[in-house]
């Protein structure tokens, strides 16, 4: 059995290669392909038509658009993603920095919608058709329907403005100099090199923009885990626990809980790819120094390389989870191969 | 029981660890000498690629320019104490460094430092190249003597070069990188990028890429720092790169934001102008916004027809909107300024005469190039359209962005019929706006107006060193494209700041050309007054 979910995991591998290679094509061709004069929009009207023609063979923009990929591709496979025209540097000194802001939100946001997820799908189940019920469907309805920015900016006129509980914008306060960069995650690196205060900092600021981009995933969760439990609550196993006097709690948490988070699981992993992506507008409103921010301002810029490598990460982020949720499900539930999973 | 106990044992202990964390990460206000101000974040540090006016705003704190804008439209000594033509015509100039004025390594300025900064900008041609172009050689006479020799008489020369920022050479040179201009390699670009090299009244501490710019004070700034109203310098900076208008309410609100940037649209200022405590600061800056008619493309190419579109524009409709003025080629703040300007109004009757004598009839196509982003051109093009579409023409309109609208004015045949407009000053005087009219093509000057005439105005114009000759020269070069209805000239604006109260910005500034406009060598911080909004 391990032999065969090894394989299984090789060969899905390798049609991932072949995945983000028709990716990185796609979208190499299409952000070429907009009718705009990128080395003339880097440099400004200003300058002179000698600087933009060099910055256009730098570039190779004058090569035909095959040749632009092969040299691109060339250098994707050794690491150099190409030289952003906004930032002034390698993409992937960029992609370094920004990309742990967003993956700690997105962790962060996972995390969020696990445990508000389960637990109020959970509840929802333990207590079908009353109050907790009721609520957890509005929460789940609204979750569903509303923008992720919209929540953010609610929170922050509510946590913000009003209230003045959370900070408004940032990873971390003025005056908090960030920890040495081990990760580039603040949670992680302020542990590792003891800076309680960090830690404590870099939490605070992560709340509102997680939570907000948490909602939608916390919303769909909630319902499957509800309708998973509320269906295992009817098994026969169930009723031979709750017989032998097993507390409920334990019933609940241990024989319940486990198999209704298979389906759970799938969708986490999708949730947490969707969470990347989405986190764009969350990130301009909250300013959180993040790699979808990242690709806003690159696509405002018509920052060719910057855009194929953004697009190209979240695609491997996409596919990625795809394969972790495979997994775990397949650990979760034994009688599952990856095979069957697939 | 036991279960119940022990679940509510881990509630508490896990909001006790939240109450902790909250306890040690959560950080007060406290009453700082720093100023908050958002901005686009410009990505380059270095003033020979300072291209757009989010990095004018950073160079100015940290650099200085021979010349400086002033408050009456002109320019006044700054680095330079003096400056004279020295061939009697404008195509030599000789300036006089100001002594004693010292870069942020504490080394001084001389001429040495001046004639490698305008060389290092001619060389990479990037930044605002066109405006050094024009420069066939600059030399040090002696170290505090500049001359610059100019391909043709320029009169406004000293106004163009404000903000050519000078560098210091020594440090420059200590950080040259791998390029292509032999033992120069890359002019120190890649260093110069997140490092400064200037004399300016701050120096950069910290370059976080598209995040934050911080500067800290030069204490021994050449200008000095007088107290103004009972304030006292600024001593940290921070420019921030956000442009999010929701955000930056509710950080004005919390008294964490010190400053906006002035491209958020009117609602946004009117809301921000209703915060307690928060005033709203006129940039004393003209900006006019129009919409150039292309001159080479049918049917805008035959100026009967252009003539129609300007009589067939409600110009008042967009006005009490922005109460704001009438547009026009030369400010209300210039001293060319011409009140018998004569300006289109809206006269069906007029356009129908013109109309008549075009050889295109109403029924032509006509494309609105409308680039999507910008809240005043939306409302332009909404208005534009509605009223040519009333008055019967076929209209057009394309939205598409900013960076397609570049690409397509490349070209009089791809540029569109009607192209929103806005020109910022980027250097005092009547000149810059001109510029834009003496080389027409790109999106700047997407009029395609390539008139011999008008070439030979504006080259006149340069030629002419007396001011008031020349504010006649620019007067007649207004009628002149009015008279071709080149532009249809829709209003003349004056951005807002909106600034906490206990900031203090000097009346005396500078007249608000693009830069200028954010020196926080002219703002002066109330801290007495910062505490009592902090609560403090």
């Amino acid at each position: 059995m391990l032999l065969h979910n090894v394989k299984f995991i090789l060969r899905r591998i390798l049609h991932s290669i072949f995945v983000l290679l028709g990716l990185s094509m796609l979208v190499f061709f299409i952000a070429r392909m907009v009718p705009t004069d990128i080395a003339r929009s880097a440099l400004g009207q200003q300058a002179s038509e000698q600087a933009v023609e060099k910055l256009r063979d730098d570039m190779r923009l004058n090569d035909p658009l095959p040749v632009q990929y092969f040299h691109w591709l060339r250098g994707a496979l050794r690491g150099d993603l190409g030289f952003s025209v906004t930032t002034k540097r390698a993409v992937i000194v960029d992609l370094r920095e920004f990309l742990p802001a967003t993956l700690e939100l997105g962790l962060f946001s996972l995390l969020f919608s696990l445990i508000l997820g389960q637990l109020l799908g959970v509840l929802a189940a333990r207590y079908q058709n009353t109050v907790i019920d009721h609520f957890s469907r509005l929460v789940a309805y609204s979750g569903t329907v509303t923008p992720s920015f919209i929540f953010g900016i609610m929170f922050m006129l509510l946590f913000s403005y009003w209230l003045h509980i959370f900070p408004t914008i940032g990873r971390l306060s003025p005056g908090v100099t960030p920890p040495p960069t081990m990760t580039g995650f603040y949670v992680i690196d302020g542990l590792i090199s003891g800076r309680l205060d960090v830690v404590g900092n870099a939490i605070w600021h992560l709340i509102l923009p997680a939570f907000s981009l948490a909602l939608s995933a916390i919303a769909q969760e909630s319902r499957i885990t509800r309708a998973s439990v509320v269906d295992n609550l009817r098994k026969s196993y169930v009723r031979t626990a709750r017989a032998n006097g097993i507390p409920e709690s334990k019933v609940m948490f241990k024989y319940v809980l486990k198999p209704s988070l298979i389906p759970t699981v799938a969708v986490m992993g999708m949730d947490f790819a969707c969470v990347l992506t989405n986190a764009f507008l969350v990130e301009l409103v909250f300013f959180w120094p993040g790699f979808s921010r990242y690709g806003v301002t690159a696509m405002q810029d018509g920052d060719v390389f910057a855009i194929s490598a953004v697009v190209l990460v979240l695609g491997s982020m996409f596919i990625l989870m795809n394969l972790i949720v495979d997994i775990a499900t397949s650990i979760l539930d034994p009688r599952i191969t990856l095979a069957e999973r697939s | 029981m036991q279960a119940k106990s022990a679940c509510r044992t881990r509630v508490v202990l896990s909001m006790l660890v939240a109450c902790a964390l909250f306890a040690v990460g959560s950080v007060a206000q406290s009453v700082e000498n720093v100023v908050v101000l958002n901005d686009m974040a410009p990505f380059s540090c270095d003033p020979a690629e300072m291209a757009f006016w989010t990095h004018w705003r950073a160079g100015v704190q940290m650099y200085d320019g021979l010349t400086y804008p002033d408050a009456d439209g002109g320019v006044r000594p700054h680095l330079a104490e003096s400056w004279a033509v020295a061939d009697g015509v404008g195509k030599v100039w000789e300036f006089k460094l100001r002594q004693g004025a010292l870069f942020h390594d504490g080394t001084e300025v001389t001429a040495e430092d001046v004639v490698f900064s305008f060389e290092r900008m001619m060389a990479l041609g990037t930044g605002a190249y066109s405006r050094v172009k024009a420069i066939r050689a600059v030399t040090a006479l002696d170290p505090y003597t500049v001359q610059f020799e100019l391909d043709s008489p320029i009169s406004v020369f000293p106004n163009m070069i404000w903000s050519i920022y000078v560098v210091n050479k020594d440090v420059v040179l200590a950080n040259l990188g791998e390029g292509d201009h032999g033992d120069m390699g890359d002019y120190g670009v890649e260093w110069l990028r997140f490092h400064d090299a200037g004399s300016g009244p701050y120096t950069l501490v910290e370059h976080q890429v598209n995040l934050e710019l911080r500067f800290e004070r030069f204490a021994d700034y050449f200008l000095g720092w007088q107290e103004i109203a009972g304030g006292v310098p600024v001593e940290t900076v921070r420019l921030i790169g956000l442009w999010e208008a929701a955000t930056a309410k509710n950080l004005m609100v919390n008294r964490e934001l010190d400053m906006t940037y002035t491209t958020f649209p009117r609602q946004t200022f009117a809301e921000l102008d209703a915060i307690p405590g928060v005033e709203l600061v006129s940039l004393n800056k003209a900006h006019v916004y129009g919409f150039y008619l292309n001159c080479q493309a049918a049917p805008t190419d035959d100026v009967h027809f252009r003539r129609a579109l300007s009589y067939a524009f409600n110009y008042e409709s967009l006005l009490p909107i922005w109460d704001s003025a009438p547009g026009r080629l030369i400010s209300t703040r210039s001293p060319a300024f011409n009140p018998e300007a004569p300006l289109y109004t809206q006269d069906l009757d007029k356009m129908r005469e013109e109309l008549a004598q075009s050889c295109y009839s109403q029924d032509t196509p006509l494309i609105i190039t409308a680039p999507i982003g910008d809240a005043f051109f939306d409302k332009m093009v909404a208005s534009l359209a509605a009223d040519l579409s009333q008055a019967g023409f076929n209209i057009k309109v394309e939205q598409i962005s900013f960076g397609e609208t570049i690409a397509r004015c490349s070209a009089a045949e791809t540029s569109g019929n009607c192209i929103p407009t806005q020109s910022g000053p980027e250097y005092p005087g009547v000149d810059n706006v001109l510029s834009n009219w003496a080389t027409p093509g790109g999106y700047a000057a997407s009029h395609w107006f390539d008139d011999p005439t008008l070439q030979g105005m504006i080259a006149q114009s340069r030629e002419t060193l007396d001011e008031a000759a020349r504010n006649l020269l620019y007067q007649q070069i207004e009628a002149y494209i009015l008279e071709q209805a080149a532009e249809i000239f829709v209003t003349e604006l004056d951005p807002f700041r909106a600034i906490q109260e206990y900031l203090i910005v000097n009346e005396n500034q500078s007249s608000g050309i693009i830069g200028a406009a954010v020196n926080m060598h002219d703002v002066r911080i109330d801290l007495e007054k910062k505490a009592e909004f902090l609560g403090q």
